[in-house]
């Protein structure tokens, strides 16, 4: 099946580090998901990212129902986005003509999709030759505007 | 003798990691060795950097062995803003300032250039001297495909 989301794949620098996972503030009642792109608030609090959103903060950790979120104070867990993070997610076509390196604007359809046909965000494509087990692309990508790496 | 282009250092950072090799396509009509820089194109292959090129894609780590044909697939390492690589330059001595001096320039694909710095991608960090006399300049790259917008 396609991806739960975007899943941490590894270091681009070589390391064997893994994500720093710590609680964040939602700021939605809504449903969240594991693997769930996640960006911040004025108020520090994050909220699932959506189509054009350039600043990533995070990736959600831990599945929380509508109705067990109280906006602005339930925390969940959340793994921590840096630059040097490969992430992989499922796009939402078989094919894309986005150029892995070149296309540095790669969008997402959702907070759990990568979209095969639309630019304007902030990922880098670093591969998308493989496809899942529904027949989409597999994306890597990196985040190149990180909530703890601009200014 | 001098350095065969780039070779990778050391972590500015402090970690123990090398950097990721992958095969990566590379642009036809070109002979690329092993320390070459290289830069990404519109295509998203891989091409030898030019003196002033800004972002850089990554180190070549295997000879061609002649002219490419485009789209073939050979080793790269991917360059990463926290990796020290080292290079001779084409001079004996250079006037640049480390950390001070962020764009310093290629003299081609395999050699740094000791007193060019008005575009390129290269902060120096240290320098030494190669067994030729010429200046071995230690570089990060600040502005790394997939590192930058």
């Amino acid at each position: 099946m396609a991806t739960r989301g975007f899943e941490f794949a590894y270091m681009l620098d070589g390391s064997n580090a893994t994500p720093v996972i710590r609680d964040f503030i939602l700021s939605t009642a809504a449903a969240h998901k594991v693997g769930d792109l996640m960006t911040i608030e004025t108020d520090g609090d994050l909220t699932q990212a959506a189509a054009g959103d350039d600043e990533i903060t995070a990736v959600c950790m831990e599945a929380v129902a509508a109705a067990a979120i109280t906006a602005g104070t339930t925390k969940a867990k959340m793994a921590i986005v840096t630059r040097n993070q490969v992430w992989r997610c499922s796009m939402d076509a078989a094919t894309t003509a986005l150029v892995a390196g070149y296309t540095k604007t790669v969008d997402i359809v959702d907070c759990n999709t990568i979209d095969a046909d639309g630019s304007g965000a902030k990922a880098i494509l670093f591969d998308a030759s493989g496809l899942d087990d529904d027949g989409n692309a597999l994306a890597y990508v990196v985040f190149s505007d990180t909530t703890f790496g601009n200014t | 003798m001098a350095t065969n282009g780039f070779e990778f250092a050391y972590m500015i950072d402090g970690k123990s990691c090398a950097p990721v090799i992958r095969d990566w396509a590379l642009a036809g009509h070109q002979d690329v060795n092993v320390g070459d820089a290289l830069t990404v194109d519109s295509s998203g292959y891989g091409t030898i950097v030019g003196t002033a090129t800004a972002e850089v894609l990554g180190i070549c780590m295997e000879d061609t062995g002649g002219t490419v044909t485009a789209g073939d697939k050979y080793k790269i390492a991917i360059a990463q803003r926290e990796q020290v690589w080292r290079c001779s330059m084409d001079a004996t001595s250079t006037a640049f300032v480390v950390g001070y001096t962020k764009t310093i320039q290629f003299a081609d694909q395999n050699t740094i250039d000791a007193d060019g710095s008005t575009s390129g991608p290269m902060v120096l960090v240290d320098t030494d001297t190669d067994d030729d006399g010429n200046v071995l300049g230690y570089v990060v790259f600040n502005d790394t495909t997939f590192g930058n917008t």
